[in-house]
């Protein structure tokens, strides 16, 4: 009778501690394709901005070797990502592409001049940045540069539409990861509520309130690694899976930024565990035994 | 303090939250005194316990209990006085997770006690002065009322207190069991620990007469049983 009723109990604190681990584990999976999609929505957009480019034609022998001088030097401008020398020849074959032959036929000379397309990295690719980058290109070339052209109103148009879209985004992420946090947080709470007449117990014998804390916080450490070890296994394998099936779809995110992903996950698992249970038990140290029932 | 005396009040004021349950309370409990505390349910026997042991701030008043001044007894300090005294109370409070040697054990390990076989050879000693070493290993949900009780007694004795506060410790036990609870408290004080004991089981003191008080009215004052 007796052993029954002990098994009982330890089915109900093995059920109550896997529904704890499993409640966190499903949480921050959540939390990690927040993070997912947040990773590549930001690398779609990256991809747009890779591609948006600026011209710098230049004032040189259209005839003459490339000018790897001017390259380095545009090059060793902190947030260019890519320099391209185009040569009249080549910027006359890729009009052609564009807008057909007939358009060189009726010119004796070829007029482009030649040219360095700059592509700038993703983090500059904003307003700011681009027209700080036109000031400090013209200064450097001088009178080497003709002109700096770029497709401005069309890139003004696209940066605002991605802002807006990131901050919605971004919003909406952030109301994610809230709840994500209460939720967690709620886990913890309640799993130091059920034993807070044990901590009472503890307090009533003498125990230190840290020699009865420990105990609560390394299983809220081990609860929360757990549960983090979990998710980003649940995530792993659900990334891989997507990018399997739709990956002409979906952009590639690079294992750093997945790496990074894995560990804030583990570290909001754990984080919120350890912290969550923290509060829970000097809560529950500083009641009067009257408050616990 | 005179040297003997194990807990004095003097024009204490117990306060239940902001409620002033029992005013000017003044007594002394001697080294090795048994003393029962009556009074109806709300008379403020549990308050004046709490404060006692440190759940309850002294507000107003001096209060020394085994040496520790409770007036601006810090929080830190608190543990430090549980562990010179025993506490027992009705539903027992034992930790309901673990073993009667584990419930034992963790309140040694609590207080500082880290060798295994001192804190082995302990847990027999207590358990033996309550007629319980067989029970060891058995969970508190495994023992009966009066048995759970006595563990409670027992781990009120682990570190050799200098008081036993009982609050009630027979409300959950028949008349049988709890005269047993009482003939070990009885005989513990006789051993020299001081024992304050509250109740409303008047059968008690006709069975064990000892020194009374009485809390009624808001007022704390002596009995003489006869």
């Amino acid at each position: 009778m007796a052993e029954d009723i002990e098994k009982k109990r330890r089915r109900g604190l093995t059920t109550a501690f896997a529904a704890t681990i499993l409640a966190t584990s499903l949480v921050l999976f959540t939390a990690g394709i927040i993070g997912t999609i947040l990773l590549s929505v930001n690398e779609a957009v990256n991809n747009v901005k890779e591609k948006f480019a600026i011209d710098l034609f230049l004032n040189i022998d259209p005839k003459g070797q490339a000018p790897d001088s001017l390259v380095q030097a545009v090059k060793s401008i902190e947030t260019v990502r890519e320099v391209i020398y185009i040569s009249p020849e080549q910027a006359k074959e890729r009009m052609v592409e564009q807008n057909g032959e007939e358009f060189f036929s009726v010119l004796e000379n070829n007029p482009i001049p030649p040219s360095l397309q700059v592509k700038l990295k993703p983090e500059a690719v904003n307003e700011e940045a681009m027209s700080d980058f036109e000031s400090r290109v013209t200064d450097m070339l001088g009178e080497q540069l003709i002109e700096v052209s770029r497709q401005r109103n069309l890139q003004a148009e696209a940066l605002r539409n991605i802002n807006g879209i990131m901050l919605v985004l971004a919003s909406v992420c952030g109301l994610f990861l809230f709840i994500v946090l209460v939720l967690v947080n709620v886990t913890f709470r309640l799993s130091v509520y059920s034993r807070r007449h044990l901590i009472k117990t503890m307090q009533l014998v003498g125990a230190r309130r840290g020699y009865i804390r420990k105990p609560f916080l390394l299983q809220g450490l081990f609860i929360g690694f757990l549960s983090s070890v979990l998710a980003n296994a649940l995530l792993y394998a659900g990334i891989r899976q997507l990018s399997g099936n739709f990956a002409e779809i979906l952009p590639e995110i690079g294992m750093e930024k997945l790496g990074i992903l894995f560990i804030f996950v583990a570290a909001l698992g754990i984080g919120i565990a350890v912290i969550s249970t923290w509060f829970a038990v000097n809560r529950y140290l500083r009641a009067k035994t009257v408050d616990l029932l | 303090m005179p040297e003997t005396a194990k807990i004095k009040m003097e024009n204490v004021q117990i306060y239940q939250d902001k409620n002033l349950v029992l005013k000017n309370v003044g007594f002394e409990i001697s080294d090795g005194e048994f003393v029962y505390m009556v009074g109806k349910t709300g008379s403020g026997k549990s308050s004046l316990l709490k404060t006692l042991y440190g759940e309850l701030p002294l507000e107003e008043g001096t209060a020394h209990v085994a040496g520790f001044e409770l007036n601006g007894l810090k929080t830190k300090q608190v543990p430090m006085l549980r562990r010179k005294i025993g506490i027992i109370f009705q539903d027992f409070q034992l930790l309901t997770d673990r073993t009667v040697g584990d419930n034992l054990a963790f309140v040694l390990r609590a207080t500082g006690t880290t060798q295994k076989e001192e804190i082995n050879k302990r847990i027999a000693e207590v358990l033996e002065s309550v007629n319980l070493k067989t029970k060891l290993h058995k969970y508190p949900h495994e023992l009966s009322g009066g048995e759970q009780q006595r563990v409670v007694v027992a781990r009120a004795l682990l570190n050799n207190p200098e008081v036993i506060l009982a609050d009630e410790p027979t409300g959950n036990l028949d008349p049988e069991t709890s005269n047993e609870i009482l003939r070990l408290l009885v005989n513990i004080a006789a051993k020299g620990t001081s024992v304050l004991l509250a109740t409303h089981d008047y059968d008690l003191l006709r069975a064990y007469p000892s020194r009374t008080l009485i809390c009624s009215n808001g007022i704390l004052s002596e009995a003489q049983t006869r």
